[in-house]
């Protein structure tokens, strides 16, 4: 993952819409950030000043040192000249355009000496080179999602604005496209600011995450610190809270995630596959010596390195190889005498873990 | 006098002119209006609806104070009135309302996020209109089009204020209609009206498909939403 330069994207923003008031400040690094909140706190908005949809009453917005916005210093750089380039739940395909025409309508205004993205290649690496001569409307969701995304990408932003690009997907297509996502950011090293309200994908993806609650920045920092807070400022509920792993197969009924191998149901998979994992924080337990006689396949050797406590329960932040999220209630965090630094086995199902191919 | 034939020529051509000449300002007033809720919208959708609360008579009046030798314009345009151009100008004073309405429908239809999509790809405000916006809104455009057309083709009250009944000249299908029932030339009147009515039959059929499939489109998706 691509970190770097804390003050990437900074910005402090005020703007009155009706009842709605938004007045918010941060500072993004390059790779990528999330924001996060419950719906009407103001994030889409956030997104459409930074993209130049809207304009803010007042602040500013910077991008790697250029204004973009300044109202003191009357800068309002119109949106085609900002390369900040945003991709809606929907996807807002040119319903009247087909695949290819989508995708080459950005590249083409972008001049050659800035163009760092070959689409054909994209479009290989997106699994989308097959689709190009259809239409939008014959496309699946996850399809759609990652045409969008390849139209965004193939102009060669400076930072790609991601609002809620899996909210409208099932949760097979949602991991398929988050794991797009991550790959990409991976490979053309594009900054990205994720919009979403599921905690799943921001922990999957994003480092740091700013939580908006009406129209405010409630905090900033990192997407471990703040999975407690999260939690009850949106009321996510139980088993809301994936561990989401891109992994392969490895040979007889095992998914190498990380070095670590997981037993999991690979019948109809080949070796070699790049498939994602997901478990509920829920369906994870903790242990503090090795299980003996037990029908869960799964025990893996970990160290605690986080708790945080919250108003439903606690979560455990676990490295066993790959790191892992467990829900606990708040009486076996302490009875078990969880904290950081502690040896653990983390046990689980071979049926809880849901396998999609990537 | 002038032949059936010239008589529908001059119509058709007056109601194509009008048609054409409002197209440009009824897209740029619909296009404000669709994104416009302050109180100047208001003022400017009041006033471009006149023409549908006055008598056409009146508009007429008002066209030939406005362009005649004392009016606002009469110094730069004093030989508009009474001119097959004075046709199309009271024409399209009059079906201007009709067409602005009709491209609201059709620019409403158009998700502003699509517009904006092509402005976040690069395109400028011109372009994302002529990529997006119009392609997207070409039902409703053609359909106000259309409407335009077939309102200007019936004009009567303001065209024979502003223009006269001038035969050869200003006179075109309603006029001449009109000449052909003072004169006692019932038959006459009667082929000028049902020439009218093919073509202008013709033009509200098309109109009235293109705006009956934009609805289906309408209901279909407030369908699938609910």
């Amino acid at each position: 993952m691509v970190e770097g330069s804390d003050k990437f994207l900074e910005f402090d923003l005020k703007l009155r819409q009706g009842d709605f008031d938004l007045d918010v400040a941060g500072q993004f690094s390059n790779g990528i950030n999330a924001v996060f909140g419950p719906s009407g706190a103001g994030k889409s908005t956030l997104l459409a000043c930074l993209a130049g949809m809207t304009e803010p009453d007042d602040g500013f917005i910077k991008l790697g040192g250029q204004t973009l916005f300044s109202s003191s210093e009357r800068v309002c750089i119109p949106p085609q000249t900002r390369r900040v380039v945003i991709v809606f739940q929907d996807g807002m395909l040119f319903p009247h355009k087909t695949v290819r025409e989508n995708i080459e309508y950005g590249y083409r205004m972008v001049p050659i000496e800035q163009r760092t993205v070959d689409p054909d290649e994209l479009c290989k690496f997106l699994r989308i080179d097959e689709l190009l001569d259809r239409l939008p409307e014959t496309l699946s969701g996850g399809e759609r999602q990652r045409v969008a995304l390849a139209r965004g990408i193939a102009t060669s932003p400076r930072l790609l604005l991601l609002d809620e690009p899996v909210a409208s997907l099932d949760l097979g297509l949602r991991n398929e496209v988050v794991s797009y996502l991550k790959q990409t950011h991976e490979r053309y090293a594009i900054p990205m600011v994720y919009v979403s309200h599921s905690l799943s994908d921001v922990m999957a993806l994003a480092a740091k995450a700013l939580v908006l609650e009406q129209g405010r920045a409630k905090s900033f920092g990192l997407v471990v610190d703040l999975v407690a807070e999260i939690v009850s400022s949106t009321r996510v509920g139980k088993s809301d809270i994936d561990n989401l792993f891109v992994g392969t197969v490895s040979d007889a009924g095992a998914i190498c995630i990380d070095g670590t191998n997981v037993i999991a149901q690979t019948s109809n998979l080949q070796t070699g596959q790049r498939v994602i994992a997901s478990i509920s924080a829920s369906d994870i337990m903790l242990a503090l010596k090795r299980p003996e006689a037990i029908s869960a396949r799964n025990v893996l050797i970990g160290v605690v390195r986080q708790v945080e406590q919250g108003e439903f329960g606690a979560f455990v932040f676990v490295d066993a190889g790959a790191e892992f999220v467990v829900e606990l209630t708040s009486e076996a965090v302490d009875q078990l005498g969880v904290e950081p630094g502690l040896h653990v086995f983390v046990v689980f199902k071979t049926s809880s873990i849901t396998i999609t191919a990537g | 006098m002038a032949s059936i034939l010239d008589i529908t020529l001059l119509s058709l051509q007056s109601s194509l002119v009008a048609v054409v000449g409002m197209s440009v300002p009824a897209l740029l007033v619909a296009s404000y209006l669709v994104r416009s809720r302050g109180r100047l919208a208001f003022v400017i959708d009041l006033l471009v609806s006149m023409p549908l609360a006055l008598p056409p008579v009146a508009v007429g009046f008002a066209l030939l104070w406005f362009f005649g030798a004392t009016g606002p314009l009469g110094s730069i345009t004093g030989g508009l009135a009474f001119s097959w151009l004075a046709m199309s100008i009271a024409s399209a004073v009059v079906a201007f309302p009709l067409v602005v309405r009709a491209f609201i429908a059709g620019l409403s239809e158009v998700d502003p996020r699509l517009v904006f999509t092509a402005r976040n790809l690069g395109a400028s405000r011109l372009r994302a209109t002529w990529d997006v916006k119009l392609p997207l809104a070409r039902r409703g455009i053609a359909a106000g089009l259309l409407l335009g057309f077939v309102r200007s083709f019936a004009e009567f009250g303001a065209t024979i204020v502003f223009a006269g009944n001038i035969p050869g000249d200003t006179q075109g299908l309603p006029s001449a209609i009109f000449s052909r029932i003072s004169a006692g030339d019932f038959s006459g009147a009667w082929v000028l009206a049902a020439v009218s009515l093919t073509i202008g039959g013709v033009a509200l059929a098309i109109h009235n498909r293109l705006a009956s499939n934009y609805r289906d489109r309408s209901n279909a998706r407030v369908g699938s939403n609910g």
